[in-house]
This record gives structure tokens, sequence and C-alpha cells, in this order.
């Protein structure tokens, strides 16, 4: 069952993600950093979508997405960032980690739902 | 003979033909002579050899005869002295002998013994033997034994010596042995000089055979050289023609006559000068017609061109070009010369394999005819019984013939050789290309123009598309724009906009700028709004689903001209190939659409109102007026006065707006609930909180709001109900419902009470007083089920809000009759309790239903009184109380120990407890866990009593226990009938 990965050093972020996505029969993974979510992803390989926040200690959104895609050489996963700022560089350090897009804070569950069962593939 | 400095190096170590001629001729006469020469020396030698040698032969002969003689004769002469012993004589005759003779070296005369009587010879010319020794020499050895006379010869070095030696015999007895040495000097001499005159005579012949030879030699290189210069000399000349030749020049002629081998190369070679020439001059005109076909644009020229270059190569005087058609027959496309009727020549179009025509375009090959006369397969060609010349060329392409060229001329005068079938090849190849070239750019000017036609076709319709969107953007009235990336906005707009925002700088500035720069919105949520655009534009479409709820779509604007102006934006998204490339913004001016929306919201709300008010009647309106007003000066004054805020302060200010709050719910004075519930909320959160944040203002803010609110209320009541409201506190009046004013007969039970209070009082005058009061206090008096018409009628909207269906009411309160000063407190306290029933207590239809009960829940209310007491039973018939629940709640907060029982009254207790709520959600009903606690303080206050009685010790249905509230009232509110 594919399933999606919620990235988020935010407690309260992370649930009301994880919430919300399971309350639309979603199957949720939740890790508190980048490490945690490369760690979560290399383990599972169910995961079809990560949707990560940017600013995370020990390693942020950008830097595990480019992880995902070099080190594990998985160019598959979807990937959206959750973010409040609107730094160009950032921008274009994302897309060209192959980033699908940016959801903007706060998250809306209605409002990206559909979005997020396309990317899910179901 | 001239051979250029170059050639010759061209040619490695060139000797030229004479020079090796004159070289090989003059070596083999040197050597033929030199053999001559030889022949005639080596004859010569071998002659006077042989002669020298007979010569030789002959004079020893002599030589040896004279020898033999002398010795023989000597012999004899000997005898008579060599018997006599007459040495002398012997010396004499031996010495005279040999002095005589120049040949004889020596003379010897010994006896048998060898014994020598003398020995003549240079040294001893006189004969004389000094010793008488024998002699022992080979020689005398030899000659000693001889009986005949004899010879030897002896060699010493080149001196040849013969011995003759003749034995002296007398009587058969040797006496001794004459001998004579005789010297071949002399012959050699001889010889010598016979040898000498032989070797003159060569050498004499030799010289004169030299000067003849060397007279012939000459004589043979001079003919040499005259016969390889006549050989050479026409070669140098063939060779200059090839020189010139080979520089490109090919008409001068080769001049040499020769009936010779030479001449025949001559003419050969002039022969090739002129086909090389021929073939230059057809390449050089094949060159030519091939640059100007190359140019020509026109068919029908090119074919004429060719016509005509033919005529002049070939000397024919007409020419015709057939071209192929789609139906596999050929067709006439031009001719030479002019004919003013097409129809004088030959066929204007004949088919494949049809005459001498269709035969070329059949076979591929030319056809050449000297003479059609001559020719039968062909006289009838053309209808021309005269002899003509006919050359007939196929045009081949990749094995396809598109057409033949006819050419024809007067017989004898048209010349067509090996080399004319190249160039005519040649040509048509040529033509070939050219009429393909020719077809293949109509075809592509063809597409050009019908690309040029597509193009304008296209460009027309675009620009029309263009005007209209022009025309559009400049009449529409919306604003309409889109946003690029980085957020400017695009130069072509909708004109109107302009209007919108009073100004005409709009063409690609900001439009976070254009939008935002004065209006209602904070600068995190336009922070926001542009985070959003970003996230949109140059991003995939689906993003815009992500993020498009961020834009906003109504907003407050403030122009220029200090104009407010309420905007409406629509966002929609610009996707090419799965991108959102723009943003398509529509800008309408809502303002004054906001405004009759906005006055028609207001008729609507106070439309909404006056329902509102008339619902529940003037009187309960005004009961609930008051008692609001009450509440908000209490808490007023507790938010101002309170100088410590402290739970007790923050629980009363909460109490008394919740109060407010289930009173306004409970009459649906809708606007009221809602502003109530936010001061609640305040409240609530300092109820909560550990250190209350307690800010004055914010809770002023708040009540003034409630305030204004209920004066709104009042106000409508006022104005278009004329419900006049009674500014005093007094909850008690109830002037409407007698339609007489009961503050006299309440004044005078002031009065009367006051009177009561003092002990002295006689006990009839006491009797009197107190029956008078409590009859006085009946004025007014209602059944209880009448006093709470209000909260009973709002049920049933309660129930609807819950989303539960309009429970079953049962109220049995026979015979009794309450006071209006119980009123308030019966509202108060019932639209409490009835919406706690309500909320919590009734369970939603289907957990009814599958605990077995009907789905509509039932409430009751059982009243049993005397003359003292009133007991009011009220309960319904839901799940119960969750005691599980209670006693978690109790642990959280530290007031039980997990291993202690609950008894009733620490049920009671928590449920009288403020903050203490059961509820698993905060609805706006309930839930807060302050109701309770207000009731009882309500009905404490006013001297009464409320208790919970659990209606199961045992715990039968899980955590769930069914309980009853029981309230007692003093007699003072109520009367038993």
């Amino acid at each position: 069952m594919s399933q999606i990965l919620v990235v988020d050093d935010s407690i309260t972020v992370r649930n009301e993600v994880e919430n919300f996505l399971k309350s639309q029969d979603f199957s949720v993974v939740t890790a508190v950093d980048g490490k945690d979510g490369l760690e979560k992803i290399k383990k599972d390989r169910e995961i079809k979508l990560v949707i990560s926040d940017v600013n995370m200690p020990n390693m942020d959104g950008l830097s595990m997405v480019e992880h995902i895609r070099d080190e594990l050489g998985n160019k598959t996963v979807n990937i959206i960032m959750l973010t409040t700022e609107n730094d160009p560089q950032m921008k274009t350090r994302g897309k060209n980690a192959g980033v699908k897009g940016w959801i903007v804070k706060p998250f809306r569950g209605e409002n990206v739902v559909d979005g997020i069962r396309k990317l899910v593939g179901g | 003979m001239s051979v250029s400095d170059s050639e010759k190096e061209t040619v490695s170590k060139f000797v030229s033909i004479r020079k090796k001629f004159i070289l090989r001729i003059s070596i083999i006469l040197t050597l033929s002579f030199l053999m001559v020469l030889s022949v005639v020396a080596v004859t010569n030698y071998e002659e006077s050899k042989r002669s020298l040698s007979k010569t030789e032969q002959s004079i020893r002969d002599s030589l040896i005869a004279k020898g033999r003689t002398l010795s023989i004769n000597n012999s004899q002469a000997l005898k008579g002295m060599a018997e006599d012993n007459a040495f002398s004589a012997v010396q004499a005759l031996v010495t005279a002998t040999v002095s005589d003779d120049e040949d004889i070296v020596y003379g010897i005369f010994m006896d048998a013994d060898r014994v020598p009587w003398t020995i003549a010879n240079e040294d001893t010319p006189d004969g004389i033997v000094e010793s008488y020794a024998e002699l022992e020499d080979e020689a005398s050895v030899w000659a000693n034994q001889l009986s005949q006379p004899d010879y030897q010869l002896y060699k010493e070095g080149t001196i040849e010596l013969y011995e003759f030696a003749a034995p002296v015999v007398v009587e058969d007895e040797v006496l001794g042995t004459i001998r004579y040495g005789f010297s071949t000097a002399q012959m050699h001499e001889a010889l010598e000089s016979a040898f000498s005159a032989a070797r003159q005579l060569l050498i004499q012949t030799l010289t004169m055979l030299g000067a003849v030879g060397v007279a012939a030699l000459s004589l043979g290189f001079f003919a040499t050289k005259k016969i390889a210069t006549n050989i050479t000399t026409p070669i140098g000349m063939l060779m200059g023609a090839a020189e010139t030749i080979a520089k490109g020049d090919y008409d001068k002629e080769i001049e040499l006559e020769s009936n010779d081998e030479i001449g025949l190369l001559a003419k050969n070679f002039d022969t090739m000068r002129l086909t090389v020439q021929k073939k230059v001059k057809d390449l050089g005109e094949l060159n030519a017609t091939g640059e100007i076909l190359a140019v020509l644009l026109d068919q029908s020229k090119a074919l004429e061109e060719v016509l005509q270059r033919m005529h002049r190569h070939t000397n024919v005087n007409r020419g015709s070009i057939y071209l192929a058609r789609d139906d596999n027959s050929f067709e006439l496309k031009s001719y030479f010369p002019e004919f003013p009727n097409t129809n004088d020549r030959g066929p204007k179009v004949f088919a494949y394999g049809e005459g001498i025509l269709g035969t070329a375009a059949k076979e591929k090959s030319i056809i050449f005819v000297e003479n059609t006369s001559e020719d039968s397969k062909y006289s009838d060609f053309e209808g021309n019984a005269d002899g003509k010349a006919l050359i007939c060329i196929p045009l081949v392409d990749n094995e396809i013939v598109i057409g033949v060229i006819n050419l024809s001329g007067e017989v004898g005068e048209v010349s067509f050789d090996e080399a004319d079938y190249e160039f005519a090849s040649a040509i048509a190849r040529l033509l070939v290309t050219t009429v393909k070239n020719i077809r293949m750019r109509e075809v592509i000017e063809e597409q050009n123009r019908t690309l040029e036609q597509k193009v304008e076709a296209r460009t027309a319709a675009l620009q029309e598309k263009t005007d209209d969107i022009v025309n559009m953007m400049q009449n529409m009235h919306q604003g309409l724009f889109t946003v690029q990336d980085n957020l400017t906005i695009h130069h072509e707009y909708a004109s109107y906009l302009e209007t919108i925002f009073e100004t005409n700088r709009i063409a690609d500035r900001n439009v976070m700028d254009l939008l935002f720069s004065q209006c209602d919105m904070g600068s995190d949520r336009l922070d926001q709004v542009e985070t959003a655009i970003l996230s949109l534009v140059g991003e995939e479409a689906l993003m815009f689903s992500f993020n498009s709820h961020l834009l906003p779509l109504e907003y407050k604007a403030t122009l220029p001209s200090g104009c407010e102006k309420i905007l409406a934006l629509e966002w929609d998204p610009m996707v090419v190939n799965d991108l959102i490339v723009k943003l398509m913004v529509t800008v309408r001016d809502v303002t004054e659409l906001k405004e009759l929306e906005h006055a028609a919201e207001e008729q609507k709300k106070e439309l909404a109102i006056i329902g509102q008010i008339l619902s529940h009647g003037a009187s309960k309106f005004r009961q609930f007026v008051q008692m609001s007003r009450k509440f908000i000066k209490q808490n007023k004054s507790l938010i101002l006065t309170a100088e410590y805020q402290d739970d007790e302060v923050i629980s009363e200010l909460f109490r008394n707006m919740h109060t407010i709050k289930g009173n306004a719910r409970t009459y649906g004075y809708n606007y009221i609930t809602n502003v109530v519930h936010d001061a609640e909320t305040t409240y609530d959160r300092l109820r909560k909180a550990d250190q209350p944040a307690w800010g004055t203002n914010l809770l002023l803010k708040e009540l003034d709001a409630v305030s204004r609110w209920v004066n709104n209320y009042v106000e409508i009541a006022e104005s278009k109900l004329s419900i006049q409201i009674d500014e005093s506190d007094d909850s008690s009046s109830e002037s409407v419902a007698l339609g007489v004013d009961l503050k006299p007969v309440e004044n005078v039970l002031g009065q009367l009470q006051t009177l009561l209070k003092n002990s002295d009082l006689k006990p009839e005058l006491r009797k009197v007083i107190e029956g008078s009061s409590s009859e006085l206090s009946k004025i007014g008096a209602k059944p209880l089920e009448n006093v709470l018409s209000g909260v009973i009628q709002s049920i049933p909207s309660l129930s609807k809000e819950l989303g539960k269906p309009n429970p079953e009411f049962c109220i049995r309160a026979d015979n009794l009759y309450m006071k209006p000063s119980s009123f308030p407190l019966l509202n108060n306290v019932f639209s409490h309790i009835f919406r706690n029933s309500l909320d919590h207590g009734i369970e939603t239809p289907e957990e009814r239903i599958q605990a077995g009960k009907k789905a509509e829940g039932t409430l009751y209310l059982e009243a049993e009184c005397d003359e003292k007491d009133l007991v009011l039973t009220v309960g319904d018939d839901g799940s119960g109380l969750n005691v599980e629940r209670i006693k978690s709640k109790l642990l959280d907060q530290g007031l039980i120990s997990p291993e202690q029982e609950l008894n009733q009254d620490d049920i009671s207790r928590a449920i009288f407890t403020s903050g203490l709520s059961t509820a698993k959600q905060v609805t706006a009903v309930s839930g807060r866990g302050v109701g309770m606690d207000a009731v009882k303080k309500f009905i404490e206050q006013q001297g009464g009593e409320i208790d919970i009685v659990l209606k199961q010790e045992e715990q039968e249905h899980g955590p769930f226990i069914p309980f009853d509230l029981k309230i007692k009232l003093p007699d003072a509110m109520f009367y038993a009938a």
C-alpha cells in the first residue's frame, strides 16, 4: 500500500498533517527531521509521496531531498515542501533537486487532498 | 630535339636516345677492332714462336751432329796416342780442339780409371792437369761406363750443356774416354736475334692495324651520329607536339612527312590530337550548356536551348523534344526552328514503343539513322519519302524515360560519330537534371505560395483575435491582468484596471505593490499571499489546488485619492504543458455591491432580531435584558475593581457570562450568543491558565461588545416593536404578564418584610402581616409550567442544533404556583439543566437505538410540595453520569487518590465544582464545566438546595450511572393550591 512520509520537527504540524491524511484513509509515516526522514524512506520503499518541512534540525528538508535523489537514487518519489518563505534560491535549489511543488503553510488538508491523491496515485 | 629541363628531371637520369645510340655503336666498333687486333697479334706470335722452335731444334740437331762427329773423330785419333801414352799429344789435340771451336766449353780425356790426362777449358787453356786424381762427378761416371759414343744434356740454371763422350777403344780395350762439353750459348744468341726480328715485325703489323682501326672508328662514329640524328629528330618533334597538347593547345597540327614508322606514328598522333580536340570542345559545350540550363527557370527555354545546342553540334536542321505524360505517352513540348503550324511536324503525341521515337524510349538508347530511305524500319516515319538523317535521344532518369529528343537533317550533312553519342547522352542527362530541378522548383514555389497564403490567413485570424482581445481589454468593466514570474504584471491588461486603481502605472509593476500597497491586510498575511503567488507561477498546475486558498478573494483597498474600495479578486492559473506560466487575476470593484449587501445584511439581521424577540414574547425579552445587564454590570465592576485576579473572581466572571449565554441560547438571541461566547472563551482561557494573562482592556472590550449587542436588541425592540425596557435592576418586575404594575405590590411586600423583621411585633399583628404578605406575594404567581414556558419552548430548537430528535418532555407539578420572585432563578437554572441534559445526558439516536431505547429521549420534571417545602426532581433517560471520567478528572486535579472508590458525595462535589465537564467537546450549547456550579450557586443564594441522587449504587452499565437532580426551594417562592 502506498505510503506518505510526513517530515516536520514541529509535533503540531506533524500531528495535524498526519491526522488529516489518516482521516482521508492514507497510510502515513512520520519523521522528526531530515535525517529521520531519510532513514524512513530507506526502509520503506512503498513511500510514494514525501511532504516535508524545510527548516529542521540535524538535516534540513532540501538536503534530505538531495540525499533521496542522489544517495538513494530514488528519482520517482514525489516530494512536496511545506514552506512559509519565498526565498528564490531555496526554490531553485528545490527545483534542481526535483521538488514537485511547495505548499505554503498553514497546511489546509481540504485544499490539498485532491492533489495529494493524484500524487500518491489512488 | 628539345626536351625541357623539367621533363629531363622528371625522367630520372635522362639520357637521350641519340647519345645512347652513338655510345653503343662506338663500344661495339671498338670491341670488334680490339678483337681483330688480338687475333692478329696472337696468330703472329704463335707463328714466330713455332718458327723459332724449329730453328732452335735444327741448331740443336746440328750442334749434336757436330759434337758426335768431333767426339768420334777424336776417339779414332786418340787411339794411337792413348796406346803410346803420349800425354802431350793428347793434351795438344784436346787443347787445340777446345780453342778452335767457340761452342766447346771444355775438353777432357780420362783413362779407364777416370784419371784425366788433360782438361782444357777457359781456366786451363793449356790442358795441363794439376792433379791426376780420379774424376768422381756424375758426368765422369756416366762417360766412363760408355762403350759407344753418346751424349747427354746437363742444365745448370739457364746454362744448357751438352756433353759428348766417346770411348777410345783399341783392340776391344777401352783405353780412355774423350769428352767435350758443348755450350748452347751460341745457339741461344742466334735464337734471341731471330725472336727479336719476329717481334719487330709484330709491332709493325699492330701499329698499322691500329692506325687502320682508329680511322674506321672515326668513320663509324660520324656515320652513327648521322643515323641517330635522323631517327631522333622526328621523335623530338612529336615530343614537342605532345608537350603543346599537354599544355592544352590542340590546334597545332603535327607536320611530319616520313615513309617509315615514325611517319605513321606522327599521323596517328595527329589523329589523336584531333579526337582530343573534339572531346575538349564537346566538354566545353556541355559545360556551357550545363551552366545555361542551371540558371533557366523555364522548362520550354531549357528545351529550346538543348535543341539549339544539338543543331549546332550535329548540324541537324530540325529538332523537337517530347516529354512523358501520365498516360505513358509523350507529348511535343518544343521544336526547332519555329514553325507557324505545328501540325506540319511529325506527331504531336506518340505512345511508348510507337515509331522510332517510341522505340528509342523503350530501348532507352540513342538511335542514329544515317538515311531513313535506306532503312525500311524508319522509311515511313514522319511520312517522309525522301531520306534524311535521324537522331533520337531518350531522356532517362533512373531507368524511367521522361522524354525523347528528336533531331533530323539532310543525309550527308549530319555527322554523328562515336564521340557524338557520348555528347548526346551527356546533353540528355543535363536536360533530365534541369527538367527535374525546374519541376521541383515549381513544386517548392507552389508550396511556398500555399504556405504564404496560409500564413497570411492565420496572421489575419490572429490579428482579428488580438484586436478582439485588445477591444475586450479596453472595454470590459473589470480589471484583468496576468502575473508573470517575479511577480510583475504583464503589459497587456484591461484598461478598466486603471479606473479601479486610479493609476496608469500598471504594466510591469509588482502585483503586490499594485493590489496591496494600501489595504486592510496585515504584513504577515501579505507575505503569505506573496509566497503563495511565487509558489504557483512557474510550478506545476497541481500546485494551484495546494496553494490557491491563500490568495485573497476580497479585501479593502485605500486608493491614492483616499477613497476606500472593496475589491473582489479571482485567481486563475494559465497552464501550458502542465505548468502554470501565469496567473490571471480578475479585479472587480464590489464596494457598492458590498454596501448594498451590508445594508441588506443589516436589514436581515434586524428582521432576524425582531423575529427572535417576538418568538418568546416581550416579557421574556425584558427579563433577559434585565438579567444580562445585571451580569454585565457585575462583570464590569469585577474587572475594574478586583484587586487580585484569583480563581474566584474569574469563576464568577465566567459564571455570569455563561448564564447570559445560556439564556440567550434558550431564547434564540443568536447574535448575542455569539458575542457572549467570545467573552466566555476568554474567561475560560483565564480560568484554565496557570498564569492568567489578565488583560483589562480586552476584557472590557469584549464586555462592551456584549453590552452593545444587548443594546442593539433593545434598540430594535423599542423602535420597531415598541417594547419598553425598564432600566431598573429589579428582576422581579413582571408588569406585562399581569397587566398591572407589580412595583407597588413589591414595595408593600418589601415594607411588610421589614416589619416582620422587628421581633417586638405583636403575635396577632405578625400573623396579619404574614398573611397579608403571603397573599400579596401570591400576586403574579404562575404554575411552574408557565414560568418555564420559554425554556420549554426552546427545547426543540436546541435539540435541532445538537443534531438530536426533539425529546419528549414530561412535567408533573400539580397544585403548585411559583411566585414572581422565583421566576429568574427558575429560568436560569432550568435553561442550564435542560441544556446539559440535551447535550450530554441524552445520547445520539444511534447510541440510543443500540442501547435498546427509543430514538427520542425523555426529559422529566416532577414537583412535590407541601406547605413548607418544594422538591423538584429533574432528570432524563440518557446514559447517566460517566463515573470513570469523573474519577479520572478528579485524579488529574489531584482531588482523590487512585485507590479511592467514589461515593455519592464525591460525585456530587465533583459535579458542582467549577471547571468540570465530562463533555468530550466544548459546544456552543454547553460543556465548559461551569453550569452546574453556577446553578448550585444561584440556588443557594436564593435559600434553596440542589443535590444529585444516583439511582443505582451498583455500576450495572459500565461507567455510566443514571441520576436525578433534586432541588429544594424555600417556601417564599411558591405556594401550594
